[in-house]
């Protein structure tokens, strides 16, 4: 069929179109019409496929008509569509569906994966020591002597008939094995994620068992500088925009310490700085410990408590939990 | 550490305004934990004079106190149960209006029929204490109508500030303003008072004898003739409040102030019961006990170290003074003690008494030797001063070589060379001089270190130093160069990583459980010796650590299975045997699910070997029933699992025709879904290409299965009688196993 394009014949089409559309009762009879003016050789495609032979003036005009009644047919088909049954049963939208069974990982799992990928994008390698650790590697080699009061059995799980042997107390160990154990030469920078133990009784803000991240830089010349750059930019990943500050602190393994904090602040709450990790430039004992000559080799070191971290992100109220193997609590991450 | 703001002040005349001042050290380093602002507390509480007592006309137990309360005006009448109320006493009352400290306004009211126009307190009322034995008593000086606030210590701002673990010179108000005073750029007057005038020649009143010179290196006395003892004035009684210390009399209260203000715990004896002035320091003996301050018995054990008279202990050297020997209202002579006693010592028999003070935390930080001369010095004068007496000339000291000061070599490019960032020689200089570091040289430096610096011994030491005062936040931008090509992850956290999310697919949650245990479940893992024993669990749930996971995802399971609720869970996580080095990770499943409602774990465990791409995982399920559930867990070593771990191949599909069979049966509950799995698999060979489950219900004690069959070759179309051999070969090998077909 030659058809002559003009305005009104394209008025023709829409109204007829519209008037099937209306008139199409089931899914299939709608879909008829829309083969019948949209498909392959449907009225509308077949105007338009004519287009390139009409004069250039009339072109513009009527392309751009023939387009918008498409258009507007397609809009009746697809709202006509939502109104008809979609086969002879219809749904009751209103009935409740089996919610699909979907597995978690746990929160901490989670979390220390962000952090992780923070480190590793930093180019930072990763390690995994022992959870039961040598008492030298957990205080001796990292400045802790042998009466500092975190030595005590108030503060550490200790082994039965193995006097030698701790539950460490912090990740802070990496420092060691890392250059020691593993054999690593520096320069070297590594981060650790891993279970640590306290000897605490536990409440809604205290474990005896937590998560920490701790790591490492060793190079020939290593400054405040850098560490706290690189701590700035460790939390803008973490999170973005907040802002953070640096004040000195002391822990044994470092000379200068320092620790960072965060401005953390709620909608509708006050905010406030949160302490969340401590750093220094790795002291020289340590430097020793690792076996390493401290006019040769110097360091920076980190290490932050993931659980609190955690808790914050994800407004959890209370650290114990995250290990009470509450389904309900777990099937929300 | 408790610093009242107007006893800075009397060091540092002029401070910034509070929240400017918090800020500041906060950044250079001095943590204010807490800003207690008494200002304003007390309001409506004043120092009142009772006149007259009589008894409550309906009541045993109350009195009726006539108070003044104001010069001039009429007294007022105050109902009161407290025991210890006497005409002339000059009380704290609560007028009308007037705020306890639980929170109770004070009223007007009718107590039994009598008016009574306010309150007489108790210390727990005014929340200064627990006490509420009786009134609180207050020096008869204080005159009438005294805002009360002025008298205990009410008008001041306190910073409670976190002293940095290495740092023993900051336990005192003046080694505060002394820090405090570089870090605001100002310096602190801390001039030292003239050493007391003694007025009585040296005698032999008393004699020290250190037996444990290695505990005790310094030991100093003095002795004062002829105190007059009683309450010390109120400003002193309100500075000690404000810190933290309870007011006891004139010259214990002295001894404190000295203690806070210089940093050296002192103790002061009553002359009359140590026998024979005799003071021997030295380790308890077996059996041995002291009846402290507190009126706590302590069994006292060789390790730790007493101060004795011919008799006995006296006092629990650096931690606590001994009742007996104790400064009373009747004592007329006194005997000062300033001594250094060894840090470890005394924080060992701390810990061991489970007794703290405000002393042995002093001596468990360390102190230097010229302290305790001029603390004792100082107490000296004050109590003179406060108590009247007579000094008596010279002190007795025992031990205590001047040491040789410290002196680190530093360049001074160092400060540069760790902060990265450039500050001038001149600056560090002067930082260090204002903290009290001696500098000499000008390329290298040799720096004395102050002797109440006992942490300052490297070089980077002298970089925090500056580094601190400078402020951390000020350094410049530097990102830093070392090594840019990481190695593998470590193979142990992919795998985990893989199991994890592997698992989630298939609908698993992930548990984190404690890694230790008690006894019950210790057993549950298997042989209880062959458990690493935690020596100082602190409960019952921590004596061993775990040998398996398994006791731990059996726990969650049954509080599963208690509330009703299916679940499929595991965990990764490491386990603990003799063998202490190795730690290895296990993986830990468990399912928990309605009794005949699925195949159960053994199914999700095929599920997970063909989802991770491992094979020959292969272990006893353990089971358990709790109320209408099935209870099933399982647990690998990951070494085991990597063994069987390998890259998948993608499989090209055979372009011959499949042949579709169904083969329905029944099976007994004791038949597994994997060998029936592993039946089907090793009857169909190579053509059999797909199993899949279709359906499965239910009846009596049998279940019925039905499992979709699809053989195909990759190398020709099949014939009918072919598969029909492999299906009537199938059928026969799962009647033989228990299957019955339908």
């Amino acid at each position: 069929m030659i058809i002559r394009l003009t305005p009104a014949y394209l008025r023709a089409l829409e109204q007829a179109a519209s008037i099937a559309v209306r008139q199409a009762a089931t899914l299939p009879a709608l879909e008829a019409v829309r083969v019948e003016y949209l498909g392959r050789r449907g009225k509308i495609t077949t105007a338009l496929q004519t287009l390139p032979h009409l004069p250039l003036e009339e072109r513009r005009g009527l392309g751009r008509q023939a387009n918008e009644v498409k258009r507007r047919i397609e809009a009746l088909l697809i709202e006509r569509r939502r109104s008809l049954p979609t086969s002879d049963r219809p749904i009751d939208r209103s009935l409740p569906v089996g919610r699909p069974e979907r597995g978690h990982l746990h929160p901490l799992t989670l979390f220390s994966r962000r952090v992780m990928e923070i480190w590793r994008s930093f180019g930072y390698d990763v390690y995994e020591g022992p959870e039961l650790e040598e008492a030298k590697t957990n205080f001796d080699d990292l400045n802790v002597p042998p009466d500092h009061p975190a030595r005590d059995v108030q503060d550490t799980f200790f082994i039965q008939d193995h006097p030698e042997l701790v539950l460490r107390t912090h990740t802070s160990t990496v420092q060691i094995r890392w250059p020691k154990s593993y054999g690593v030469k520096p320069p070297f920078k590594v981060v650790e994620i891993g279970k640590v133990y306290r000897h605490e009784a536990t409440d809604a803000t205290h474990e005896s068992m937590f998560f920490q991240c701790d790591g490492v830089l060793v190079d020939r010349q290593v400054t405040m500088a850098h560490l706290v750059t690189t701590l700035k930019a460790f939390m803008d990943r973490l999170y973005p925009g907040k802002p953070s500050r640096i004040r000195p602190s002391f822990f044994p393994f470092v000379e200068p310490g320092i620790e960072l904090d965060l401005w953390w602040k709620q909608p509708s709450k006050p905010g406030q700085w949160l302490e969340i990790l401590g750093a220094g430039l790795v002291h020289p004992n340590v430097v020793r410990s690792m076996g390493l000559k401290p006019n040769q080799w110097q360091g920076f070191a980190f290490g932050m408590g993931l659980d609190r971290l955690a808790m914050l992100e994800y407004g959890i109220p209370d650290i114990r939990l995250f290990y009470s193997g509450n389904l309900e609590f777990l099937q929300q991450f | 550490m408790l610093l009242p703001l107007s006893w800075l002040k009397e060091f540092l005349p002029r401070l910034p305004p509070t929240p400017k001042l918090v800020a500041t050290l906060m950044m250079h380093g001095l943590e204010v934990e807490q800003l207690i602002d008494r200002r304003g507390q007390f309001e409506k509480f004043v120092v009142g004079k009772i006149v007259s007592i009589k008894p409550h006309p309906n009541a045993d137990k109350l009195q009726l106190a006539e108070v003044v309360t104001k010069p001039g005006d009429r007294p007022r009448q105050i109902v009161c149960g407290a025991p210890n109320i006497a005409v002339g006493q000059k009380v704290p009352v609560a007028l009308v209006g007037a705020k306890l400290a639980n929170g109770q306004i004070v009223e007007s009211r009718t107590i039994r029929g009598v008016q009574s126009g306010g309150m007489i307190c108790a210390e727990d009322e005014l929340g200064l204490g627990y006490n509420h034995a009786g009134v609180l008593v207050l020096d008869t000086a204080i005159k009438v109508g005294t805002p009360l606030g002025r008298v205990l210590g009410a008008s001041d701002v306190i910073l409670d500030l976190a002293i940095p673990a290495n740092r023993a010179d900051l336990l005192s108000v003046r080694g505060l303003a002394r820090e405090i005073g570089t870090i605001l750029g100002t310096t602190p007057k801390l001039t030292s008072p003239a050493p007391p005038r003694a007025k009585r020649p040296a005698g032999r009143s008393v004699a020290v004898q250190v037996l444990a010179p290695k505990q005790c290196p310094v030991y100093m006395a003095r002795v004062i003739h002829g105190v007059t003892l009683g309450p010390s004035p109120a400003w002193l009684q309100q500075r000690l409040r404000s810190a933290g210390m309870r007011p006891i009399n004139a010259v214990v209260d002295a001894t404190n102030y000295i203690m806070l203000e210089y940093g050296q715990p002192l103790h002061a004896f009553d002359a009359a019961k140590v026998s024979d002035g005799r003071i021997v320091v030295r380790t308890a003996r077996v059996g041995e006990k002291l009846v402290t301050l507190d009126a706590q018995t302590r069994g006292l054990d060789p390790s730790m170290l007493v101060i004795a008279d011919p008799r006995g202990p006296t006092a629990l050297a650096g931690i606590m003074g001994g009742r007996d020997s104790e400064v009373s209202d009747a004592t007329k002579d006194i005997i000062i003690e300033a001594a250094i006693f060894d840090s470890i010592s005394i924080r060992r028999t701390s810990r061991k008494l489970g007794l703290v003070s405000e002393a042995s935390k002093r001596f468990e930080r360390g102190l230097w030797q010229s302290l305790p001369e001029e603390a004792s010095e100082a107490a000296s004068s004050f109590i003179v001063e406060l108590c009247g007496g007579t000094l008596e000339q010279g002190s007795v000291r025992v031990g205590g070589v001047k040491s040789k000061s410290k002196i680190i070599t530093f360049n001074p490019k160092y400060v540069k060379e760790r902060l990265g960032t450039n500050i001038a020689a001149a600056k560090s200089k002067a930082t260090l001089g204002k903290l009290g570091f001696k500098v000499a040289g000008s390329k290298s430096w040799k720096v004395t270190v102050p002797e109440w610096r006992l942490d300052a011994t490297v070089p980077e030491d002298l970089v925090d130093e500056v580094g601190r005062m400078v402020g951390y936040e000020h350094l410049l931008e530097s990102w830093p160069t070392a090594p840019s090509i990481p190695k593998p992850l470590p193979f142990s956290l992919v795998l985990k990583d893989q199991l994890r999310d592997t698992l989630a697919r298939l609908g698993f949650l992930e548990v984190i459980t404690h890694t230790y245990y008690g006894g019950d479940e210790s057993s549950n893992a298997g042989d209880r010796n062959a458990h690493v024993r935690v020596a100082n669990p602190l409960d019952q749930t921590q004596q061993y650590l775990r040998l398996s996971l398994k006791p731990g995802i059996r726990r969650i399971l049954m509080s599963a299975a208690d509330a009703g609720h299916d679940t499929r869970i595991f965990e990764v996580g490491r386990v603990f045997g003799k063998e202490m080095k190795l730690q290895p990770w296990i993986l830990a499943l468990g399912r928990c699910h309605k009794t005949g409602g699925g195949l159960g774990l053994e199914e999700d465990l095929r599920l997970f070997q063909e989802a991770l791409g491992v094979t020959g995982l292969l272990r006893p399920i353990a089971h358990d029933q709790m109320k209408g559930r099935d209870l099933e867990w399982v647990e690998f070593n990951l070494d085991d699992i990597n063994q069987g771990w390998g890259p998948k191949k993608y499989q090209a599909r055979s372009k011959f025709p499949s042949v579709k069979r169904d083969i329905s049966l029944w099976i007994p509950r004791r038949l597994s879904a994997p060998s029936i799995h592993e039946t089907l698999r090793r009857l169909g060979g190579g053509l059999l290409t797909t199993i899949r489950k279709i359906d499965q219900f239910q009846q009596g004690q049998q279940q019925s299965l039905t499992f979709e069959l699809i053989f195909q070759s990759p190398d020709r179309t099949l014939m009918k009688a072919e598969v029909d051999k492999l299906e009537a070969t199938i059928k026969d090998g799962l009647v033989k196993l228990g299957a019955t077909i339908r």
